[in-house]
């Protein structure tokens, strides 16, 4: 098949797969085709391309996967990239068990299963101490407070809990000996209470453990400092997490901003435009990133240009636009996008379409970065493997 | 768009990275700015020997047949090594402006003194008011018999203290702005009628104010065509900015990677300061800011070498806004992470950082070229 061959299959599985999102009227059936879609990439076996053949996966080349990732954002798809696939599989594929691995990645390549990451202890946690997995009555039993992140658009507090809430966890705990150790755990497990808290996005949740049983095979066999390592930077050394193609989703956003200062030219549209060459500008260097990534070593290009270096660069850019954009609708940057849908046919602002719609898009974009940004900062990863510099020394080392 | 690199491309990279890591040291550099000449006649005759200042020109031309790419692998290594001869002015600008605007039998009278070394040349363009403007010239060029009479003065003539072949812009017809009515002129420095005033430049480097007083030079010193040289002026201006942009990214590299080695090696509190998280982050960034550099280098040389138009010309002015924002904050950190020795003229941390400084005015700062891509 030609790259252009493929191109056209690859859009017209889009076409069938994924509607138009500005004609989803309500949050809800945003989620609900997003569950669709999921599903459909299960079915045809795209749901992990850049997986090996031996995991469920295509082992499609990085250009395929940059393509690929291309034209779903051109369509607007949800993110690709499930905090499922960018941290606990590559995680499972290093250091899991062989039946982890067998249960848990068909689980995750089907998304039969929505997984949310409970590492962080809540600032306001009664214990105030780290969640524990110690001895019960012959079992070992989980106690303890944890904020765990979801992702995004699989996992909707939008809604009364269903099926739209994460049904697994990766708890982060301290065993009796002090040392770290990862578990997973149904979210209907006896004693474990969720509790979905409120923020811009709504991925995020209260989750209690009053006595949780565990089983030792739910336990991840890597443990201690090298379980925090491994889960800093979970696809060290691996290629299964599909390359950053954020620059096309930005370049729409770009386009939409553009047309909406053109509308109705006021006394800071000069200000603004410059501020958009500026993010045009920016674009253009992410555009330039991603094809580096892509592009066949050479003696200029000795190393692969690592994807941390992407998610930065589009995490800055994003920033930028954020701001170019409240500032650009003026007081139609108050208006709740959301709200806005459920309460009203139609764009609200009389100057026309592309304010409502470039807030959404911003609000989407964002989604897909905080899944894919669990807590720690990229910068880490390249100063530890990049720049050489080791392991950090955080103040209460020192 | 491909970013990979020929055979023939890869061992130009490799021959200029050996010369200037085996062969170029500071100190050289350092005592070669200081002389009378202002660089180093024999290294400049090693270039010619290797072949480097036929680069950008074709084979017909008595060239190596190269492009923006290859002139980008080259000044990324001169880069590397702060690099003093005055590559950019002799071949870059006043070759560019010859091998875009000239005829067949200019290319064939003036190019091959370039690529053997034997000519020294510069570009006189700026003048003291246009401040960016390549179309704001003020200098006449009058017709005068067979001939032209040039008067007027032209500013920072960059390599004008060596040159003895200038290539003069200067109108023939139009108001001072317009790009139509201004001609080049190829003018020997010895002629009669041009005087200058030498200087060296903040970033070690020489250049020139360059007066031109009754200047006489026959019908055959135009280059090209009367009135139409603001399109070779341009072309050979955006070549130049291709050319210290990729010099520029080559400044970061090294600016990064020896400020990772120091804080590698210095100890504070007990123990190597790249330990501490600020410092690693602001590292990062640094690393960031020059990888960033890089590709957008590639992606101007390649849209260059792709045809000169206005994608070229906008990742042209997409990449000097990035070097111009990129060579400060590398620079800044650089100095500020290497405390008061960065600030010493014997560690060669702030001669990069003047280089820097001085790249980003060249051809237009960072706001110029924000607005130019804006425009086009």
């Amino acid at each position: 098949m030609t790259e252009t061959q493929w191109a056209q299959q690859a859009q017209a599985f889009i076409a069938e797969h994924w509607p138009d999102p500005q004609q989803l009227p309500q949050p809800s059936s945003y989620h609900l085709a997003s569950l669709r879609w999921y599903a459909a990439l299960a079915e045809c076996g795209w749901s992990v391309p850049h997986w090996p053949l031996a995991q469920g996966g295509q082992h499609w080349p990085k250009q395929q996967l940059y393509q690929w990732q291309m034209l779903c954002q051109q369509a607007q798809t949800p993110p690709l990239n499930t905090l499922a696939m960018s941290v606990v599989a590559p995680l499972l594929m290093s250091h899991g068990s062989a039946q982890q691995q067998a249960y848990w990645l068909a689980e995750i390549a089907d998304f039969a299963a929505h997984w949310a990451l409970a590492l962080l202890e809540p600032v306001n946690a009664k214990t105030a101490l780290p969640t524990r997995l110690q001895q019960g009555d012959n079992r070992l039993v989980l106690v303890g407070e944890k904020r765990a992140m979801a992702d995004g658009l699989l996992a909707s507090t939008e809604l009364a809990r269903d099926a739209l809430w994460p049904s697994r966890l990766l708890c982060l705990a301290l065993d009796s000996t002090d040392t770290w150790t990862a578990c997973a755990l149904g979210a209907d497990s006896p004693g474990l209470s969720m509790a979905p808290v409120a923020n811009a996005r709504g991925r995020w949740f209260h989750v209690e453990f009053d006595s949780v049983a565990v089983a030792d095979a739910d336990i991840l066999p890597l443990r201690g400092d090298g379980l925090l390592a491994a889960l800093a930077d979970p696809a060290a050394g691996q290629d299964t997490i599909l390359p950053s193609a954020s620059s096309h989703g930005i370049a729409q956003q770009l386009k939409l901003l553009r047309e909406d200062l053109l509308v109705v030219p006021h006394e800071d549209s000069a200000d603004l435009l410059q501020q958009l060459s500026a993010a045009e500008v920016a674009l253009q260097g992410l555009q330039a990133l991603e094809i580096r990534a892509m592009a066949p070593r050479s003696a200029q290009l000795p190393e692969p240009l690592p994807m941390s270096v992407l998610q930065l660069k589009a995490q800055a850019l994003q920033e930028q636009i954020g701001t170019l954009q409240l500032a650009s609708f003026g007081y139609y940057a108050l208006p709740q996008a959301a709200g806005l849908s459920g309460h009203n046919e139609g764009p609200i602002d009389p100057r026309g379409h592309a304010a409502r719609d470039t807030a959404l898009q911003t609000s989407e974009a964002l989604a897909a970065l905080a899944a894919s940004g669990y807590g720690w900062d990229p910068r880490d990863l390249l100063a530890r493997h990049w720049l050489g510099l080791g392991s950090r020394t955080n103040r209460h080392e020192g | 768009m491909d970013f990979s690199f020929t055979e023939e491309q890869n061992m130009l990279h490799e021959s200029i990275e050996r010369f200037v890591q085996t062969d170029y040291s500071f100190d050289d550099r350092q005592k070669n700015a200081a002389s009378d000449l202002g660089y180093d006649a024999g290294n400049w005759n090693t270039f010619a020997e290797l072949g480097w200042l036929g680069v950008p020109f074709s084979e017909a031309d008595g060239g190596f047949g190269g492009g923006a790419v290859e002139s980008s692998l080259m000044m990324e290594q001169f880069g590397h090594g702060l690099v003093i001869e005055p590559y950019l002015a002799t071949v870059v600008l006043a070759g560019g402006a010859i091998k875009h605007g000239g005829s067949d039998a200019q290319k064939a009278k003036l190019l091959p003194g370039i690529i053997d070394g034997s000519t020294q040349a510069a570009l006189a363009y700026a003048e003291p008011q246009a401040r960016f403007n390549l179309a704001d010239v003020t200098t006449t060029a009058t017709a005068d018999g067979d001939g032209y009479v040039l008067n007027g003065y032209k500013a920072v003539v960059l390599n004008g203290p060596a040159a003895q072949m200038l290539v003069v812009s200067a109108r023939t017809s139009g108001e001072q702005r317009d790009q139509d009515g201004i001609t080049l002129f190829v003018v020997d420095t010895k002629a009669a009628g041009v005087s200058r005033r030498d200087y060296p430049t903040v970033d070690a480097f020489r250049a020139s104010e360059v007066t031109l007083e009754g200047v006489k030079v026959d019908a055959d010193s135009v280059v090209g065509e009367v009135g139409k040289g603001y399109a070779a002026l341009e072309q050979a201006i955006d070549e130049g900015i291709l050319a210290v942009g990729s010099e520029a990214v080559g400044c970061m590299e090294k600016l990064y990677k020896e400020t990772v080695e120091y804080c590698r090696q210095r100890e504070q509190f007990g123990q190597a300061i790249g330990k501490f998280q600020v410092l690693q982050h602001r590292m990062v960034d640094m690393f960031m800011e020059h990888e960033q550099s890089k590709s957008l280098m590639f992606m101007a040389a390649m849209r260059m070498d792709e045809g000169y138009g206005t994608e070229a010309q906008k990742a042209i002015s997409a990449f000097k806004v990035q070097i111009g924002k990129s060579g400060k904050f590398v620079g800044q950190n650089a100095v500020q992470l290497h405390g008061g020795m960065g600030m010493t003229e014997e560690l060669n941390i702030g001669h990069y950082f003047k280089r820097l400084t001085i790249i980003d005015t060249l051809f237009g700062n960072a706001d110029f070229h924000l607005k130019r891509f804006g425009a086009l």
